[in-house]
Order: C-alpha cells, then sequence, then structure tokens
C-alpha cells in the first residue's frame, strides 16, 4: 500500500512537471519582460530628473548671479578695486573667462584704466569679494538732470507763473502738464516727483499726488 | 474543586483591577507631560506686537540681474501710504493697499538701472531706498 502510494505520488509529479516547468518559463518571460519595462522607465524618469536637476541649476545660477556699477580705484593684475555707485569698496576678480567689452569690443583686462566707469556681472565670493563673468565698460559722463521726490505743503502758489514751493524749493509747472495749477492750494500737503536741472538748479514737476488737505 | 475556581476569579478580579489602574496611570502621567518639539501641538496665539512694517521692496533683489527688459516691483510699506517710485524711463506715484503691499511695472534700459523709492503718510511717515539692477541681453557663463 505505501509502495502504491510513492508510486502514485511520483507518477502524479512526474507527469506535472512539464506544465510546471511551462509555468515558469512564462512567468520568467513576464519577468523579464517586466524588468525592461521598469528598466526603460527608470530610464524615463532618470532622463527627465536630469533635464529637470540642469534646468533649475541653470535657473539658480542666473539667480545668483549679482549686478554692480562703479568707478575703478584701482587695478593689480586680474584683480580690481571698484567703488560702487552704493558707496562701496568692491573687490572683483576676473579670469581669462571673464568676458570684457568696452564700446562692443571684447578687450583684455590690462586695457582697463583707473577712474572708468564698469558695470560687472558674476558671483559674489564673500561680501565684497565678487568673481566677474562680465565686465562693461561704459561712458562717465555726467547727468545733466536729476529726479527727485519732495513732500511737504504747498506754499508761495503763483497761478500766473504756474510755480509753487515746498521745503524752500521753487517748482514749475509746465504748460503741458496735466496737473491744473487750480486744484492745488497753498498749505495742501503733497508729494510731487520734480527734475532739477543740474546746472541752472531750476525744478520742473513731473508728478503730483495730493495727500491731505 | 470549587473552592479553586472562586480563588481563580478573585485573583482575576484583582488582577484587572491593577492592569487598569496602571493603565490610567500611565494616560495620566503622558498627558501631564510637556509637548516635545517636533510633535503635533495645538497652535497657540502670540501675545507680542506686530512690528508696523516699514519701507521694505521683496522683488526684485538689490544689485539684482534682469534677462528681461521688464521687471515688477513688489514692496511693503505703512498701510495705504503713498509711493512715488522713479526709474529710468518713467515715474509714477501709487499707494499701498490696506495691508501696504504695493507694485509696479518697471521698465529697464540696458546697463544700469536705479529705481528710487519714497514711501510717506504725509504726517509722520516718510522713508526712501534705492534698488539697483542690471539689465543685460548677453548670455554670462
Amino acid at each position: 500500500m505505501n509502495i502504491l502510494t510513492i508510486v502514485a505520488i511520483t507518477a502524479c509529479l512526474f507527469i506535472t512537471q512539464p506544465v510546471l516547468a511551462a509555468d515558469t518559463a512564462t512567468q520568467s518571460a513576464q519577468e523579464i519582460e517586466s524588468e525592461n519595462l521598469k528598466q526603460r522607465l527608470q530610464d524615463v524618469i532618470k532622463d527627465k530628473l536630469d533635464s529637470a536637476e540642469d534646468t533649475i541649476k541653470n535657473k539658480q545660477a542666473e539667480n545668483s548671479l549679482v549686478g554692480y556699477t562703479g568707478i575703478i580705484n584701482k587695478i593689480s593684475n586680474l584683480s580690481l578695486v571698484v567703488n560702487t555707485t552704493q558707496n562701496n569698496l568692491l573687490q572683483v576678480i576676473t579670469s581669462e573667462d571673464t568676458n570684457i567689452v568696452k564700446n562692443g569690443k571684447e578687450i583684455k583686462a590690462s586695457s582697463l584704466s583707473i577712474d572708468e566707469k564698469i558695470i560687472i556681472i558674476g558671483n559674489l565670493d564673500t561680501e565684497d569679494i565678487l568673481n566677474a563673468k562680465r565686465l562693461i565698460a561704459i561712458s562717465n559722463t555726467p547727468a545733466i538732470t536729476k529726479r527727485q521726490t519732495v513732500v511737504g505743503p504747498i506754499s508761495n502758489l503763483d497761478q500766473k507763473t504756474l510755480s509753487f514751493s515746498i521745503k524752500e524749493l521753487n517748482i514749475d509747472i509746465p504748460k503741458k502738464s496735466t496737473i491744473d495749477p487750480e486744484d492745488l492750494q497753498d498749505n495742501q500737503t503733497v508729494i510731487v516727483i520734480i527734475e532739477t536741472d543740474i546746472e541752472d538748479q531750476t525744478n520742473t514737476l513731473l508728478s503730483l499726488q495730493s495727500l491731505l488737505q | 474543586m470549587r473552592k479553586e475556581i472562586i480563588l481563580a476569579i478573585v485573583l482575576g478580579v484583582i488582577l484587572g483591577v491593577v492592569i487598569i489602574f496602571g493603565i490610567n496611570l500611565a494616560n495620566q502621567s503622558s498627558s501631564d507631560t510637556p509637548t516635545q518639539p517636533g510633535s503635533q501641538a495645538t497652535p497657540t496665539t502670540s501675545l507680542t506686537p506686530t512690528p508696523t512694517p516699514s519701507l521694505q521692496i521683496v522683488a526684485p533683489n538689490n544689485n539684482s540681474v534682469s534677462f528681461e527688459d521688464t521687471v515688477t516691483l513688489v514692496g511693503k510699506a505703512k498701510p495705504e501710504s503713498w509711493i512715488a517710485i522713479i526709474w529710468e524711463e518713467n515715474e509714477n506715484i501709487i499707494q499701498s493697499d490696506q495691508s501696504g503691499s504695493f507694485s509696479q511695472e518697471i521698465s529697464l534700459i540696458g546697463g544700469e538701472n536705479i529705481i528710487q523709492i519714497t514711501a510717506t503718510n504725509g504726517q509722520d511717515y516718510q522713508e526712501s531706498t534705492n534698488i539697483t539692477i542690471i539689465y543685460t541681453t548677453a548670455e554670462i557663463q
């Protein structure tokens, strides 16, 4: 009886083996296909991630760029000391890769001179050391006019000469101005933007807003 | 036999009471423990008075580089104050909103752009600041 059982089990196993083998083969083929698909997906995702990473890096590099304007104070080798328009001394480090431009032409750092006005674009190493990537020499012609904001009460309003004063500044209202002088009155507090001619010190009204009556 | 059953029941009840007491004690002590950092906590209202916002330029950053010919100047000043903005090509006077926020589209010229911003309420508040932006179309490597 026992021998018969063993024989029966062996027979069963023997008969079912090809089916099991076929199943195993199908399973492994599916596994390979699934593995390939997984690999392809991983590759696509990696490509997309790499591309996104590059975009972010480029954007970060652009965002980390700073720009200053100033007058060259000192030149030594590849380094310049620049007095910025914000009255800070900035050490500017140039390299062979720095793009230096004057009058639209590329020049060497040695062609720059003291008192020349420049725009520097680069990355800050520390608060006062800038690694220049682009440097442009610009003309240093003084401005003819300057604009400023003045706040205060109107005085000496003169409808005939179209002028008034704020804080002892005499301001002319241009004839073509959209501001009607009749809307103004003495002691009226206003905020104005004026343009001052540096040579003759005349002030012309550009913009006005009444604040308080 | 019956005596043993009664003893077992009594012992079980005592054990049960001890376990319940233990659980209650553990719950009580955990609720008394102060909240650890990182764990969820109910938000508490700060009683520190918020300082009145002064003139701040949120964007763009001072000494930033723009590759576009316009930028949107975004800032914060005292609520409903008047803001005079002067830039290379134009100027404007605007008013900040009730939260003090203001914004102005600024056109840029090639190179250096100095933007002057003055905020005032015409009475006791006046502040000014300048920011510089460099506009370039050159590719910076």
